[in-house]
């Protein structure tokens, strides 16, 4: 009997042992953490604007209310600064605190604190790493000829790289020239992660010697941002382009126009497709070689010509070598032949037609000859 | 003789009249070449016009020729006229002497040779028209030829060329017409007063005369148009 009575008596200290220690007295910043804490973009920089997010998780079994919840530095402005009354935090609960801060600091680390007031006193503070970084990303070429030429169509690569420890999003470039054609006229590169790279290549046809801006367009975050990288492109004679050469030109005269004949070398290192050769103004081109069609041209190679023509008085008439390059760019070489050490042949087409004047003289004279002639037998 | 107005307008409208005259004067060399030198003059200055061309041609590989290429061919001319003036006046000797069965050659005298080429000379009169109006052409149609200059390395090839191109101009083929057809045309006028000098002067019948001057005109003319025809590309 005894015996069931300690126990019993024993039971009621442990119940009320038990009931003495209620979830109202366990601390609630000891129930509440942060759970997760998301920055974008995770690196800022200087100058931009973005949102800090802190995820508050409720672990205990009682729901917790919260007064004010704010995010307070001295460097890094906080344009949304806090949440006036948080509500009640279910247990197992979770709730994001997101607030929009604008990096106006220079490059570096900063800890804005995170503060969570709850209504039965207390808080949760917590400081957040907030990097600011300025590194930019890196444009580069990675592919250019070593020299262009008017009206030839080039390749021209361009490199992204990501050196900053986030990824930046949207990235564009748009390659900007006065004096050439460009296809494409922009290019989406994307996402770039950190540490990566990626090439953009463009199709260049200069007409003249300018300046070629690459812009990069990339966004951090919300941030748009925008690099440039100027490319000079100046024109010269490519070191490998063809080269046709005319040797061995000479002149000879047919019935009334002018035949020229001649060798023309390729003495370029790539290949002159399409050769054709002509005369060029003031010289009028003549059947039967009105044009001495060639056709490609290896390097060293070369091949005979005839053209013909009539020319009006002039000492010399350009010979006119039209050839293409791989891409079908046309080029075309002019080299002056001297024909006034030799003659010029006048176009005969008004050769035919008969003087009226002189007709008419010839007329006039014949009666007055016929005249004397009949007077002289008349009055004999 | 005394040679005036009233004797060249005879020559050319009553050359009967202007040889009945002559046939009682004593033979007279000198008037005849007086006209024949004045149409000589005349042609020379056409020709030294028409040798300029040839020393533009040349200018820059013989610098200076012009003048004298002019000069050489203006005494060409004169001389040629004088030559085909004896020319004329042996051929129709010849051949008036075969139609009046005349048998053997004599220099002075009537119906020597001097005496017919006399008679041919005074015929020459209307060729100094024409000579002038042929000059008068000259001016007006050879500097507007285009001529080309040949340099330094011209060759035989390039000159003939550039000779050809010359007589392919424009205006050069209305100078040649012109002049070609002139020529023909107071040659006809000149024949029919050596037909008067000669019935007058060798007492020749017209029909003879006619003859006596037809047959070298003819063939003269045949030559003439010839040697345009070869001579003229643009013709061939």
């Amino acid at each position: 009997m005894k015996i069931n009575l300690l126990i019993l008596i024993g039971l009621l200290c442990v119940t009320f042992f038990v009931s003495s220690v209620s979830p109202s007295d366990v601390p609630v910043n000891s129930q509440l953490t942060v759970s997760e804490v998301y920055l974008n973009p995770n690196v800022f920089f200087e100058g931009d604007t973005g949102t800090v997010t802190v995820s508050v998780v409720n672990n205990g079994n009682e729901p917790v209310v919260g007064n004010r919840a704010t995010l307070e530095d001295n460097s890094i402005r906080v344009l949304q600064s806090q949440y006036e009354s948080v509500g009640a935090i279910g247990a197992q609960n979770r709730m994001n605190f997101t607030f929009t801060v604008k990096a106006d600091t220079f490059g570096g680390i900063y800890y804005p604190v995170f503060h969570l007031d709850f209504r039965d006193a207390g808080q949760l503070r917590y400081p957040i790493q907030l990097v600011v970084s300025n590194t930019p990303l890196n444009v580069g070429i990675i592919q250019k000829p070593d020299n262009f030429a008017n009206g030839r169509k080039e390749q021209i690569g361009v490199s992204v790289g990501n050196p900053r420890d986030n990824f930046v999003s949207g990235v564009t470039v748009t390659p900007e020239c006065d004096g050439a054609e460009i296809t494409p006229t922009s290019s989406l590169i994307g996402i770039l992660p950190p540490n990566a790279q990626s090439v953009a290549t463009f199709s260049i046809t200069p007409e003249r010697s300018s300046v070629l801006k690459i812009k990069v367009q990339y966004n951090n975050g919300i941030n748009i941002h925008e690099q440039e990288l100027d490319v000079p492109i100046t024109i010269a004679e490519g070191k490998k382009q063809s080269d046709p050469i005319l040797t061995n030109i000479q002149v000879k005269p047919e019935s009334d126009f002018l035949h020229i004949t001649g060798d023309v070398t390729n003495a370029g290192l790539e290949d002159a497709k399409g050769v054709v050769i002509s005369v060029g103004p003031p010289g009028i081109p003549v059947d039967p070689y009105r044009v001495s069609v060639v056709g490609s041209l290896k390097p060293d190679d070369f091949s005979s010509f005839d053209v013909t023509f009539r020319s009006p008085n002039t000492p010399e008439v350009p010979l006119i070598v039209y050839y293409k390059d791989a891409d079908g760019n046309i080029f075309q070489t002019n080299v002056t032949v001297e024909i006034g050490s030799m003659f010029s042949l006048v176009p005969n087409a008004s050769s035919n037609s008969f003087p009226i004047p002189l007709f008419l003289l010839f007329v006039v004279i014949g009666l007055i000859i016929a005249g004397a002639i009949y007077r002289s037998w008349r009055i004999t | 003789m005394r040679f005036n107005k009233d004797k060249v307008k005879e020559i050319l409208f009553n050359p009967s009249k202007f040889y009945k005259g002559l046939v009682n004067e004593e033979n007279d060399i000198r008037s005849p070449a007086i006209i024949v030198l004045i149409v000589g003059i005349i042609s020379a200055i056409s020709a030294y016009m028409s040798g300029s061309i040839t020393g533009q041609l040349l200018s820059k590989t013989s610098p200076g020729i012009g003048g004298l290429l002019g000069i050489i061919a203006a005494l060409g001319a004169i001389v040629a006229v004088f030559f085909f003036w004896i020319i004329w006046g042996l051929v129709i000797y010849v051949i008036s002497n075969r139609i009046s069965h005349v048998r053997g050659m004599k220099l002075k005298g009537p119906g020597s040779i001097l005496h017919t080429v006399a008679l041919i000379g005074y015929g020459y009169l209307p060729q100094a028209i024409g000579a002038l109006i042929v000059l008068i052409l000259g001016v007006i149609y050879l500097p507007s030829i285009k001529i080309p200059v040949l340099t330094g390395t011209a060759n035989q090839q390039a000159i003939e060329s550039a000779t050809r191109s010359i007589f392919l101009d424009p205006s050069m083929q209305a100078f040649n017409l012109g002049s070609s057809v002139i020529s023909l045309l107071f040659l006809f006028w000149s024949a029919n007063i050596w037909i008067f000098g000669l019935r007058h002067g060798k007492g020749l019948s017209s029909k003879q005369a006619i003859l006596t001057v037809a047959v070298p005109v003819i063939v003269y003319i045949i030559i003439l148009m010839l040697s345009a025809t070869f001579a003229i590309p643009g013709m061939r």
